[in-house]
């Protein structure tokens, strides 16, 4: 009875989404066959409650256009996904050094979940971005993911591919309406080519009734860089699903979050960096505040292969609580087959330092700027990562809009 | 009229009662010591004026400046012109020393109603003040107290200090961990700043702070209670004779 409940939930739930104008594809199409629902019986969902989600009425994002959001970042570069829907119907193909299309359908394989399979065999649109051999792009090219459609399911794709010797910054924006139900379910796979570097800023600034699964699959080449920093500033519900091969020498991938659940907020970060490749080098800082009854999910594991020697990986999760209400669900895990590698991984989950905040409070700051100064240096760490100064301004300007931080 | 007044004032931490019944009155302009041996409750004195919660005030009152003290928020006692000097400053790894001093004389300026300063005028005030300490040009782009030795430490209690210009500063044994030539920067940078209106609350072990910094009062604490006062001449005498003579009296007298 329980089995035939689960199986009808997940018919409704993928029916509730497709559509009969989708471009199915057919790798995702079988795997919708084989993959369950996720529920807290499974390891990977343990802590990852789904009921919520599952139980709204979602119907599919018409694409119609949002009120434009401005881009805080001084790009050049604006792809603009509403409700799902790419604005464009043109090819962008702006100084030749970056190529902008839309694609028919993308063919996977090993679907991490239900909700990824679902995503790439009905996207609402897809996206490919190519940058060109050798280019250097000096301003971040910004994707902006719009919803404001009540109780609707966004289902985009984007590729990237970043060519040979090529140097990009991509700032992805997610933005939804205050009081809105969204869903989104966000596919970006990205391939960085040799010696090419690509760094993506994800920046959510979600409603307070938006749900979003996002996975990021990125296969990094010999000698080349990737780098991801995730930056939540609000969403009532987000899971992040991140894989990241290190498919050849000298490769090299970091990855930064930083996240604030507060109220009833729920922000997840599952993530997987597979060593594929000898002397590869990984890095992974993770930092959470959670007040009120907010809860976060740090499950960061590394997999080093057994002919990838020297291999370097670093992993940490830091966690502070401001209530005894929130809740912190870590696990850093390990799995190597090499013998000549060097791994650590450290993670540590503990209150506001209370001798450091009498410290500022008999200075004469009120306890509260006090307790937002502290928040802003241990959010910091994770905030320098990012290396574009207007990015990171912007990300510091709306922490503090949202009382998470005391901006001097 | 007095800056300060405790009477009779009982403060324990947890079940531990260290403060019993400490009366002292302090006003405009003056330097008062206060000596005793370990654990006569010299530092639980300045948690308590500071306003530290982990404190708990049983009995007594202070009033600062005709307030009652015991009624306002630490933060609220630094606005009124308390400072305390730490004899432990903490070490704030991410927090900006420049950012925290800069935030913490607005708050003064705002709570006395003054403009604030311009970044201009901010830094031509610490240029000033912390030559005081000789630590110019060594705060920008540092973290709170990380990685400073313990001198620097001490050098920055007084630079805030001089920037803040409290009313009553109270130092916690600012003398202690430091060499000769730290110690004598420090005292040099709190002589600066003594004037008529501004007293000082100088704890210490050892006389010789009060050989740079001259008190116009040494008092002997024990067990919690201030059991002997007199001018300088008494922190030499302590010097020289120990607190067994004081002890064998007050617990005499006790009995």
């Amino acid at each position: 009875m329980i089995e035939a409940t689960a199986l009808d939930q997940k018919e409704l739930f993928i029916g509730s989404l497709t559509d009969a104008e989708a471009r199915p594809s057919l790798s995702a199409l079988n795997a919708l066959k084989e993959l369950p629902l996720p529920t807290t019986r499974q390891e990977l969902w343990k802590y990852t409650r789904t009921a919520r989600l599952l139980s709204q009425p979602w119907q599919r994002a018409s694409g119609k256009t949002a009120p434009v959001f401005e881009v805080p970042c001084g790009a050049k570069e604006i792809i603009r996904i509403s409700n799902g829907k790419w604005e464009s119907n043109e090819s962008l193909c702006e100084n030749s050094s970056i190529l902008v299309e839309r694609m028919d359908r993308v063919e996977g394989a090993d679907y991490l979940s239900l909700f990824e399979a679902v995503n790439e065999a009905f996207p609402t649109d897809i996206i490919r971005i190519t940058v060109k051999k050798g280019v250097c792009i000096n301003d971040p090219i910004a994707i902006v993911y719009q919803q404001d459609e009540n109780l609707c399911g966004a289902l985009p794709v984007v590729v990237v591919e970043a060519q040979e010797s090529s140097i990009t910054t991509i700032n992805e924006y997610h933005v939804s309406s205050l009081a809105t139900a969204t869903l989104q379910l966000r596919s970006l796979n990205v391939s960085v080519k040799e010696k090419a570097n690509l760094t993506i800023n994800k920046i959510h600034l979600l409603g307070d009734e938006t749900f979003a699964l996002q996975t990021e699959r990125v296969s990094v080449a010999s000698q080349s860089s990737f780098a991801i920093n995730t930056i939540t500033i609000s969403g009532r519900w987000l899971r992040n699903d991140l894989r990241i091969d290190l498919e050849g020498e000298h490769a090299y991938a970091q990855l930064n979050g930083l996240f604030m659940p507060r109220e009833k907020q729920f922000c997840d970060h599952h993530t997987l960096v597979r060593h594929l490749a000898p002397n590869c080098d990984s890095s992974e800082l993770y930092k959470a505040v959670l007040n009120d009854q907010g809860i976060g999910v740090f499950n960061g594991k590394v997999y080093v292969q057994q002919h990838a020697q020297k291999t370097n990986a670093y992993q940490n999760n830091a966690n502070i609580l401001l209530s005894d209400d929130a809740q912190m669900n870590t696990k850093p895990e390990l799995e190597i087959y090499a013998d000549d590698v060097k791994c650590s991984h450290g993670t540590t989950t503990g209150q506001m330092d209370e001798a450091a905040l009498f410290y500022l409070r008999s200075r004469g700051l009120s306890e509260d700027s006090a307790r937002r100064l502290l928040i802003g240096a241990f959010a910091g760490e994770v905030i320098q990562k990012i290396s574009h100064e207007q990015t990171r301004n912007h990300i510091v300007e709306e922490l503090t809009k949202h009382g998470l931080l005391f901006h001097v | 009229m007095s800056l300060l007044t405790i009477k009779n004032l009982h403060a324990q931490i947890g079940e531990n009662h260290i403060l019993k019944g400490l009366n002292l009155e302090i006003g405009p302009g003056e330097v008062h010591a206060i000596m005793g041996p370990n654990g006569s409750g010299k530092s639980t004195l300045a948690s308590v004026l500071a306003g530290r919660e982990d404190y708990e005030v049983t009995k007594g009152e202070i009033t600062f400046k005709g307030q009652n003290l015991l009624e306002l928020s630490p933060e609220d006692r630094a606005r009124e012109g308390l400072f305390l000097a730490f004899q432990y400053p903490v070490e704030i790894p991410g927090v900006s020393n420049m950012n925290f001093v800069k935030a913490a004389v607005g708050e003064m300026r705002k709570h006395k109603g003054l403009e604030p300063l311009t970044a201009k005028e901010f830094l031509k005030l610490v240029d000033e003040k912390s030559r005081l300490v000789e630590l110019q040009g060594y705060l920008a782009n540092r973290s709170v107290n990380e990685g400073f030795s313990g001198g620097e430490k001490k050098r920055n209690e007084v630079f805030q200090m001089a920037m803040l210009e409290p009313q009553l500063a109270v130092l916690d044994e600012t003398d202690s961990g430091l060499d000769i030539d730290a110690l004598r920067i420090v005292a040099q940078g709190v002589n600066a700043l003594r004037n008529t209106e501004r007293s000082f609350v100088v704890i210490t072990h050892y006389q010789r702070l009060l050989e740079y910094i001259v008190p116009d009062f040494v008092h002997v604490l024990y067990k919690g209670r201030i059991v002997k006062s007199g001018d300088k001449s008494l922190a030499l005498e302590l010097e020289s004779r120990g607190y067994d003579w004081i002890k064998e009296t007050a617990d005499a007298s006790a009995s």
